[in-house]
Order: C-alpha cells, then structure tokens, then sequence
C-alpha cells in the first residue's frame, strides 16, 4: 500500500499539474488519482457476502480472482449506489490487493491545476469531508478529488 | 541490501537450514555412541557444518562462519578419537547448532549475533582434549610448515567505520578487504613498504593487524585483514601486491550505520588456542580430508578459495545489521528473512508441468477449431481431453507444494531427549513415515499441536523408571511417531507404551471441575469419557508440570488439527500406553465441498465436516423438528440435534441473540415443504444446518477474502464456481460460535441428558450396509463413501481380468467382493449398486448389488473372528453377521488383482482371485533420495516390500545378511561409492544372489552403458524413470520367477 500512499497523499500544492479519473455520484463529480486506477468495468453480478461491512457491496469474480467491491456512496455516507446501465467499477490497485469501487456513473478523465483549487462551499452536501483532498473548479463543475487510501480503509476491521 | 545475492543468499539458507535439520539426531546418535564412533555419521555432522562455514564465509556472514568454525573445530577432533563425545561434549554442539539453525532463520541479521560465549565454550571443549592429548608440545610453534601456518587464522573481526565506507564510496573508490599472510606475501618483507604501497594505492580504512611497529605486528599474525578503499580493480590490486585475486573482495555498504555497529560490538576473537589446537590434533594426524579441512582458515580466506576470480560474485557486506536489532540475538519470534518464501521442486516434476501446460495450450487450439465446425461429439471428445489434463496439472501442481513430514517429525528426536532428561524419565523415540508427504501449509501448522501430544506422552504417558519396573515393564520407555497414509489422508500417529488414560479418573476430574454432572459421568462409556480429554479447561496431570502445565489444554490441538480439516482420535489400555491419532487431509488449497443454496446465494460447505444430509417432508415436520431450551432441534434417530437455518443467519445484521429467532423461517420452509439439513461436525459439536437447496458436491479451489471480509469468522473464504459467480465458503466451526451454538451445547453437555444421548451419537459411525451374495452383510463407512451409482449389470465390462464401468466419460476400476475377500458370489441382478470411493487419487467403485440401510453402528467392532485384508472386522446387526469393510485396502487388492491377471495368463485368474498374495521383497539401492522415495513410495504402492538402500555399498552390505531375502535387485547405476555396474558384479559373482534378477535403472543410456551393464549381469536395464514400464517389467520378471518356482 506505501507504493499508492506516496503517489495519492502527495499533496495537490506542489504546482504540479495531475490527472484524475472522475465519476458521478449522484450530481457530484468526484475523482481519484489516475495511477490507482486499473481498470473500469461494467458492473456484472455482485455476490452479497453476509455480515460484511456496510461499504461492502460484494464480491465479484474478476479472470478468476475474488474481489471486494466497495460501494463508494456508502463511503462517502450518500446513500447506495444504485446497479444500472450507466453504473461502473473503478478497479484501482491497492498494494496487495484489487478492490472495486462501485459509482453511479464515470466522466472524463480530467487535469486539475493545483491554481484552481477552491474552498469547499458552505452550501455542498458534503457528506463526509474526511476523504476529500480538495475541490477544484472545472469548467462550470465542482471536482471533489478523494483520498483513495482513507476511503479504501473504510469498513475494514483490524484483525482481533 | 543484498540485492543482487538474495537469490544465493536464500539457496545458502535453504540449503544450510536442511543440512542442519538431520544435525541434531546425528549428534545424539553420535553421544549414544560414545567412543565407539561412527566415523561415516562424524563426517556427515561434519561436512553439514562445514558447508556451511564455508558457504557462510563467501557470503560474509562472519558470525555464521565463526559458529560453524568453532563447532567444526570440535567435531575434527571427535572424528579423530582425540575427543569422547560424551554429553559434555555434545551438548554444546547441540547448543551451537541451536543458534546457528536460529542466526539462520534470520540471516540477515546474523552478524549481530553474539556467538562470543558459543565460540568459548567450545574452545574449552577443544582445549580439554588438546591438554589431554599427548603431542602439546606442538602448540606453541604454530609454524612448522607454511601451510598449516594459514591455518592459524586470525579471525579478529574488521571494525570498518560505517561513515569511512560511505565516505569511500562517495568517492567512487571501491572499498576491498584484503587478506594479507605475511609469511606468504612478498610484499610483507618489507612493511614501510607495504604501508607505503597502500597509501598510495588508496586509503587504508582498517586493518586487524595488532596495535603497535608494523614490523613487529607483522610477525605475530599468520594473517590480518584490511580493508582498503581504492579507485583499483581487485585484479589491479591483486597485481600490484603480487597476491592472489581470490584474497581481495569486495566490502559493500548497507544501510543504516551497519558496519558502524561492527566496531560498536567487542572485536570477537576466536581463541587463539581453538586453532592452535586444531591444528596441533591436525599435524598429529594422517587423515587427510581433516587435514584439508583444519586448513581452512578465516571465513575470508574461504571465500577467496570459493570464488572464482572471473565470475566474482559480489560478496555480501560483513555487516549488515541496524542498529535497532542490536540486541535482538536471542530472538526466536522474529520472522525470518524471504528464505522461507521458496521450496524445492524437483526438476521432473516442472518438466511435467510444462509438458503439462503445452497440452493445455494444444487442447484449447483444439477446442477452439471445434468449435467453429460445431461438431458436438468432436467437442465432447475436445473437453474430455481438456479435462483430463486439468485434472493432471492440478495434481502436479498440488506435488510441488509436497513436502516431506520428516521435516517436522526430525525435529521430536531432541524435544524428546531434553525432555526426558528433564522429567527424569528414559524414553526413547522411534520415528515411521518421515517420507510421507503433506501440503507445505499443513506441514507448517502441525508442529505445535504436535509437540503438545509428544510433550504429554512424555509427561502423562510414561511413567517413571521405578513406576515401570514395578509394573513389570522396560524402565525404558517408548513414543513412536507415525505417519502413514490411509484412506485417501495422512496419519499422524503418537503412540506410547505408558500409563495410559484412566477413564474413571477422567470423570471423576470433570465432575470435580463441573465440566459433568456425577449423572451424565455415569451413563458416559470409556470413549465418551476419553472425548472429556478435548474439553476446554480440562487437564489430567496430577499437578501441572513446567512441561505440560502451559494453559494450552488438548482442546486447543484438536482445534488446531481441526482447522487444517484434520480429525483427531485417541485410543488407550490402562497400564498398556495410549494412541493418539490425527487424520489430515493431503493439501487444503482444493477442498471437496458440497454446494448448497440459501436465500438465492450459493454457499459451499467442506465435505470434511458433513456427516450426512437429512430430508425433512412436511408431513414430517411435526414431529422431527422441535424446540428445546428456546432453539429448534432435530430429532435423528433418537437424539436431538440443534439446528441452525442459515438464512436466518444471513438475514441478520449484528451479533446474535441465540439461534431462536428463526419462526419467519421456518414457517417459510413449512410453506415449501421440505427442510433440507446438513449435518455437520466440528470438534465436539454436532449440528444440522438448514439450507434451502443442496445442489452438486463439488471440488472448489479456496480463494481468499479481501482485507474488508477476512473479519467474517462464519465464512472460510470464497470460491469461483463452475459458472463462473462466486460461492462463499462456510467455516461450519464458526457458524456455530455465531448462532451460540458452542453456549447451547455447553450447558446441554452439563444439565441435558437428551444432550448427552445426542453426544454418545459421535462415537457412533454411520455406516452403509449391503449385501453381496443376499446372506452376507458388508458395511463400509459413509465416510469415504463419495456417492452411489445404480447402473444395469450389462454396463459393467471385463477388461483385462478387471471390471470396469465406463462411466460420465470415465472408466470406473470396480471391486468385486468375491475377488477380494473370502464371500459367496453376488446373484444375477439387472440393476446393481456400486458405492463409488476414492483410491488414491482416483476413483474405484465396489460393487453392492442390495444396499440394506444407511445405520450408526457401534465403532466398537470385533477384530478377531474375520480377520482378512480388506475387512476390519465384524459386527452382529438384526441378527446378521456384518463385516466391516476396509474400503482402501479393498481398492489396493483390486489393483493388484487387475495387475497380476493382466500380466498373467489369463487362465491364471483362479490364483489372482487368491486375496494378497505373498509380497515379492524387492532391494533398490539409489543414493538419490528423491528417486528412492518415490521409486519406493510407488513400489510399495502395489503392495512390494521395498528394502532400500542409499547406495551400492550399503545394498551389498545389506545383501550379506543371511536374514535378508528377496526376489528382485533395482540398482541405480551412478553411486558414490560402489556403483551399480560394481554391485551387480559382486551380486553375480556370490553363491547366494548368483541367479537373483538385478534391473538396472538409470540416466546413462549410451549402448556401451547397455553393454556394460549386461556384461556386469544386468536382467534389465531400464532408463529413469518410468513408473508404468518399470512396473510392467518387475512384475514381468516376477512373474517369470514365480512360474519358474512353481
């Protein structure tokens, strides 16, 4: 995980420019850096798996490996994510393991300039801010970029 | 840090950890021994050590290398009788090889180690003898001759200053540590010189050479070190001081201050005497190998032997530990270094799975070029292959990750000697089966569970020396341990001839604790109350002992055994000893498992903890299912057994409240009709779980559960079914904890006794009967029942003297009962049953033309009346005589029966059907282990009695014992010291072996080998190594000989 925590948590102030991998959830456009991302697929059947965690939406079978997939919403605590033809998962490469993230529907991959950087507006529905590394204008939108590392903690239990 | 050496470092302790793994049993055998040496086992002990020393020198493990050198000093002395190895002497062999096995486990910290006080204590061992010995007067002139005088090594470690180095390196300059030997080197005739030399070259970092004029220094070392940083090559500098290439290697950096922490340490030196000594014991004797290796000085010097000077190998630093783990010697929990990431696969066995995936690559081209012509049948034929393969890459790949049980078992020679010493108790261990082989995972996870059962045979089993000679037994005691395959699994067998475990003793001690009420002991039988050994809080020692008093109760070994899908057993004779037995599975990364359905999901639970499936109608219902104490019980033929449905258990969202909870549920199965129950056992608990659908049993590869799902104690893992969707695996053990079942029966075992009916259930087996001629019953246990076919007798075929079905594209070996053991023939009947197991890997079928019943009978069977192979003994059932069959052993029988009648005549089939005919006695002398395992393994597999031999010599040695008898010879050809050609000569040239057939197996395949193999007398030879032909041409040959004998 310390390969993805050092490429993620660099903060967005160094003036360099980075690319991130967006998504909708619900009407806010969120990202995440685009180097943890592997892949994005269509979402097939997701196996329930009883007594996980809230954020564990399931498991699904990918080329023979059994994956978590986390529903990114429930992270975020906005809600579920609801499985339809415009709903994706984002499979990013978290050090030892492929984990899933489910959304409602992905966008653009898009450059965020650290100069762009906005405060976060009084009136957002933010759900939960521990997350986010930052919000950025683009375009007439607001880019909500996300802490993959913290939010991919979410729901996991230490073991004893 | 050792970048580019890791891979050789990890060779270097792979190959070290298993060269030392024999060490301790060799150095107790050599103590056993007394003066009276073995001189071959001394030398075993000492190649082992030295390999290391030397390995570990070239690698710049300096501690490493100094241990060994130390050990290696004292055992030199051992070999060439100048040493009794008593206990004083051994003991601190023990102790050094201790450290050196735990320096190895974490390598590379092992410079830190301290190994001053080992080095000490075993100079004073060497220098007991060396005072005792006559020729002293040597010792002070360490000189007489220039060789030995670099045997005078001086090990005074090089203190390099970290900072020097990393400073050096900055430069660009390489930094060397060069070996000097004054008396050699010419350039130390002249010691300004020298030291001019150097600064001119570079810069002098360190040296050992001792405090004070370099003139004088020089002569009082045969060698010194220093280390040197420069912009020369090594070869340059070799030049340039007109020395060997071999003496300069490189010093690396490491990180963190390491070699600072070198100097930090007290400069080990071993003692001058240990050397001195050495070589003193060395120039006294004529033995030349010792003299070779009593030459072979410091680690560093070693090395430049070892190296070669064109494909140098960088060596590893000298120093490599941080300073953090500075104190760290001692440290056992640490985990080791990659090292234990690797495992050996023998070549063979990658050629076939490589062989292996290009069958698999042709297959799919083959599948794919079907498919497009959409010809079914073509298809059919396509996957079938495609399976087949499949099934065989499974079983390679499976192989590799084989691992010899010796690994473990070696290791209880010493447990058992420290612990006896300890107890005041004499025992002595007799070990079986270290060739069989068990899953890497399951090999390392028994070892603690059974240290436990040796440790409590030792200090419950057997008794103390009085207390045997006054039960008229030997004072000394014995523990064997076994392994074994059996059935399918391995056998792991504690077994001792102690004490054995007094039941009544037993309930008496659970009443006192209130683990039972004085009731529930009453009714309780001998077995129950040995089942009262597993329960948690119960320990039988008088007192607790520092050996077995450790809060870790016998519970918790069942529990560990359990986890691995192992079972455990135990069986005892007051004052005769007691036996206690683990079955393990072969590996656990595939699992049979039976896949069920609840609530739309599938979920797969693992065969190993089904007892049966109950079908429940709702006409039924009523009255088979019920509730006590607030949770549902079945009623299975006169017990009660609780139920868990596991959609309630799905259903639920945070801790449970009790299995009660469950009315939704059950009202919704009333409304289908039908419970389905799955009875399932783990440890002490038995329990019926509720699904709503049982679908096919099937072989499922456990995958693991992400990070976010491995707290889910109820599930075991998951699995990627046929079609392609994942399958949750249920971990039964935990399914009970969380639905409280563990509670319910605890307090049950206390208070119930409808409870404790239920648990008299366990010692019972369930067992199906049948009839093959309709007057004789057979039962066989629903254990390794896989399932049962009903087929038409005119599908069963008769190939080659064997039955067969061919069967879901297969072809089914069939056992008849009447081939195998004595019974009356089974009657015409169109439809027959056939109770398909497996054997092996594979599967047979028995033929059982009336199945009666499925029963639990009484495990208590009686052994005596029809003792046969195949049967294990009988039973009375409704006034029946039923013989309890031994599947396993039935299968074997067939085997052979198949085998002879194929390689026969067939007219011979009267003989065939003759159960177990007399094994023929085969000797197989082949010195490398893999081949003989297996060789034999496979040998003894079609029931031959297999003597083998490591080598040509010790078969010739074993061939003039007048005990020995045999029917055939398999020699290798290649053997260290008598050949196979020179064996066959001596067979050939004595009076009793003269006519005896020698197979000669082996790589050489030249014709001038085939002739010289015939000129020596070969009957057969044969190239390595062929299972098939080299079964065919022993049973040919065997054959032969017994028509011939005939």
């Amino acid at each position: 995980m310390t390969a993805l925590a050092t490429e993620t948590r660099t903060p967005p102030t160094t003036g360099q420019k980075r690319q991130l991998v967006t998504f909708r959830l619900g009407d806010r456009l969120s990202g995440i850096p685009i180097e943890a991302v592997c892949e994005i697929l269509r979402v097939e059947e997701v196996t329930p798996v009883p007594d996980a965690p809230a954020v564990v939406r399931g498991v699904v079978n990918l080329r023979g490996a059994v994956v978590t997939v986390l529903d990114l919403r429930t992270v975020l605590s906005m809600g579920t994510v609801e499985i339809g033809p415009a709903s994706r998962m984002v499979v990013v490469n978290s050090g030892d393991e492929i984990i899933g993230l489910l959304v409602d529907r992905v966008a653009d991959v898009v450059t965020i300039d650290p100069e762009d950087r906005e405060p976060l507006p009084a009136n957002m529905e933010t759900g939960d801010v521990r997350f986010f590394t930052g919000v950025y204008r683009v375009q007439d939108d607001l880019l909500v970029a996300l802490d993959v590392v913290t939010a991919l903690a979410e729901g996991v239990i230490e073991d004893d | 840090m050792f970048e580019g050496d890791v891979e050789l470092l990890n060779d270097f302790v792979i190959e070290s950890t298993e060269g030392l793994a024999e060490i301790e049993s060799n150095l107790m055998s050599i103590e056993d021994q007394g003066a009276d040496i073995d001189v071959d086992l001394v030398n075993k002990v000492f190649r082992a050590i030295h390999s290391i020393k030397g390995a570990a020198g070239f690698l710049g493990l300096e501690r490493l290398a100094e241990l060994a050198h130390s050990l290696e000093n004292v055992l030199s002395l051992i070999r060439s009788r100048q040493l009794v190895p008593t206990t004083g002497v051994v003991e601190p062999l023990l102790k050094g090889s201790d450290t050196l096995r735990r320096m190895l486990a974490d390598v590379i910290n092992s410079n830190g180690c301290d190994v001053s006080a080992h080095v000490k204590t075993l100079a004073a061992v060497a220098e007991g003898t060396a005072s005792s010995a006559e020729q002293t007067g040597d010792e002070s002139s360490p000189s007489p001759e220039p060789k030995a005088d670099s045997s005078v090594a001086t090990a005074a470690t090089l203190s390099l200053d970290s900072a020097d180095l990393a400073a050096a390196i900055e430069r660009g300059q390489n930094v060397f540590i060069i070996d000097w030997r004054p008396a050699e080197d010419i350039v130390c005739r002249d010691p300004d010189g020298l030291m001019q030399t150097l600064r001119d070259t570079g810069d002098l970092l360190a040296s050992t050479l001792p405090e004070g004029p370099v003139q004088q220094a020089l002569r009082s070392v045969a060698s010194f070190q220093v280390a040197h940083a420069t912009i020369l090559t090594a070869s340059q500098l070799a030049a340039f001081f007109q020395i060997p290439v071999e003496r300069i290697r490189e010093a690396e950096t490491s990180t963190g201050g390491a070699a600072g922490q070198a100097s930090d340490q007290a400069v080990v030196t071993p003692t001058e005497s240990i050397s001195s000594s050495a070589n003193a014991s060395m120039s006294t004797s004529a033995d030349a190998s010792q003299r070779e290796s009593a030459v072979s000085p410091s680690p560093a010097t070693h090395l430049a032997n070892k190296r070669d000077a064109e494909t140098a190998v960088s060596p590893v630093p000298a120093s490599t530990t941080s300073p953090a783990r500075d104190h760290a010697h001692g440290d056992e929990d640490r985990k080791a270094h990659t090292a234990d990431a690797n495992i050996r696969v023998a070549v063979s066995v990658l050629d076939r799975l490589m062989n292996l995936a290009g069958e698999l690559v042709l297959g799919r081209n083959q599948l794919l070029q079907t498919l497009g012509s959409g010809d079914l049948r073509a298809i059919e034929s396509v996957s079938g292959r495609i399976d087949q393969i499949t099934t065989d890459l499974q079983e390679t790949i499976m192989r590799t990750r084989m691992q010899p049980v010796g690994n473990v078992l070696g290791k209880f020679t010493r447990v058992v000697r420290d612990l006896s010493r300890q107890l005041g108790k004499q025992v002595q261990l007799e070990i079986e089966g270290k060739e069989v082989e068990l899953d890497k995972t399951i090999i390392e996870s028994i070892g603690d569970p059974l240290t436990h059962l040796v440790r409590n045979s030792l200090d419950h089993g057997i008794e103390s020396p009085a207390v045997r000679a006054q039960a008229g037994k030997t004072t000394m005691g014995t523990v064997r341990l076994r392994a074994l395959h059996q059935e399918g699994k391995v056998l792991l067998v504690v077994e001792d001839d102690g004490a054995g475990i007094d039941a009544a003793k037993l309930k008496r001690k659970a009443v006192e604790k209130g683990l039972i009420t004085a009731d529930v002991a009453d009714a309780m039988t001998q077995r129950e109350a040995l089942q009262l050994i597993f329960a948690p809080g119960f320990s039988t020692a008088e007192q607790v002992t520092a050996v077995s008093g450790r809060g870790v109760g016998m519970d918790v070994v069942k529990t560990n055994f359990e986890r691995l899908g192992g079972h455990v057993e135990i069986d005892t004779v007051v004052g005769r000893g007691t036996t206690i037995t683990v079955r393990l599975p072969l590996t656990l990364a595939i699992i049979p498992s039976l896949i069920t359905s609840c609530g739309g999901q599938r979920f797969a639970v693992p065969q190993g903890n089904i007892r049966e499936l109950v079908r429940v109608g709702a006409a039924e219902h009523a009255e088979r299912i019920s509730r006590v104490n607030r949770s549902e019980v079945l009623r299975l033929r006169g017990t009660l057994l609780p139920l868990v449905r596991l959609d309630s258990v799905l259903t639920r969202t945070g801790p449970s409240t009790g299995s009660s909870g469950s009315d939704d549920s059950a009202t919704k199965s009333l409304a289908t009709g039908v419970t389905n129950i799955v009875v399932v056992e783990t440890g002490r608990l038995r329990y019926g779980l509720v699904v709503d659908r049982l679908h096919d049993s099937e072989e499922i590869v456990v995958k693991p559960l992400g990070r976010h799902l491995k707290g889910i104690r109820f599930l075991a893992g998951s699995t990627v079914l046929g079609d392609g969707r994942v399958a949750m695996i249920l971990d039964v053990g935990g399914l009970a904890r969380r639905s409280k079942l563990s509670e319910i029966q605890d307090r049950a075992v206390r208070t119930q006794h409808a409870e404790a009916a239920d648990r008299q259930e366990a010692e019972r087996i369930p067992t199906l009967l049948f009839t093959n001629h309709p007057r004789e019953w057979f039962g066989v246990p629903m254990s390794v029942v896989s399932r049962i076919e009903r087929v038409r007798a005119e599908q069963i075929d008769s190939v080659a003297g064997r039955e067969v079905l061919q069967y879901r594209g297969n072809t089914l070996t069939l056992v008849s009962l009447e081939n195998c053991v004595p019974a009356r023939p089974r009657p015409d009947q169109t439809m027959l049953n056939i109770i398909v197991f497996k054997h092996g890997t594979r599967e047979m079928g028995l033929i059982a033309p009336t199945v009666v019943d499925i029963r639990e009978l009484p495990s208590e069977i009686d052994t005596g009346a029809f003792k046969a192979p195949g049967v294990l003994g009988s039973l009375i059932v409704d006034g029946h005589t039923l013989r309890f069959l031994d599947v396993f052993d039935l299968g074997n029988t067939q085997h052979a029966v198949g085998r002879a009648a194929a390689d026969q005549n067939p007219a011979t089939t009267g003989d065939a059907a003759q159960p177990a005919p007399t094994k023929p006695r085969i000797l197989y002398a082949e010195d490398s282990t893999f081949f003989r395992n297996k060789v034999t393994r496979f040998m003894e597999a079609e029931g031959w009695q297999v003597l083998p031999c490591e080598d040509g010599q010790i078969a010739w040695d074993r061939l003039s014992d007048p005990q020995v008898e045999l029917d055939l010879i398999i020699t290798d050809i290649e053997m260290p010291n008598l050949d196979g050609f020179g064996l066959t000569e001596r067979i050939r040239a004595s009076d009793r072996w003269a006519n005896i057939p020698v197979i000669a197996v082996t790589s050489l395949a030249s014709d001038t080998d085939r002739a010289h193999g015939i000129a020596a007398g070969v009957t057969e030879y044969m190239v390595k190594l062929n299972r098939e032909q080299l079964i065919a041409a022993v049973s040919k040959i065997l054959g032969l000989a017994v028509a011939h004998s005939d």
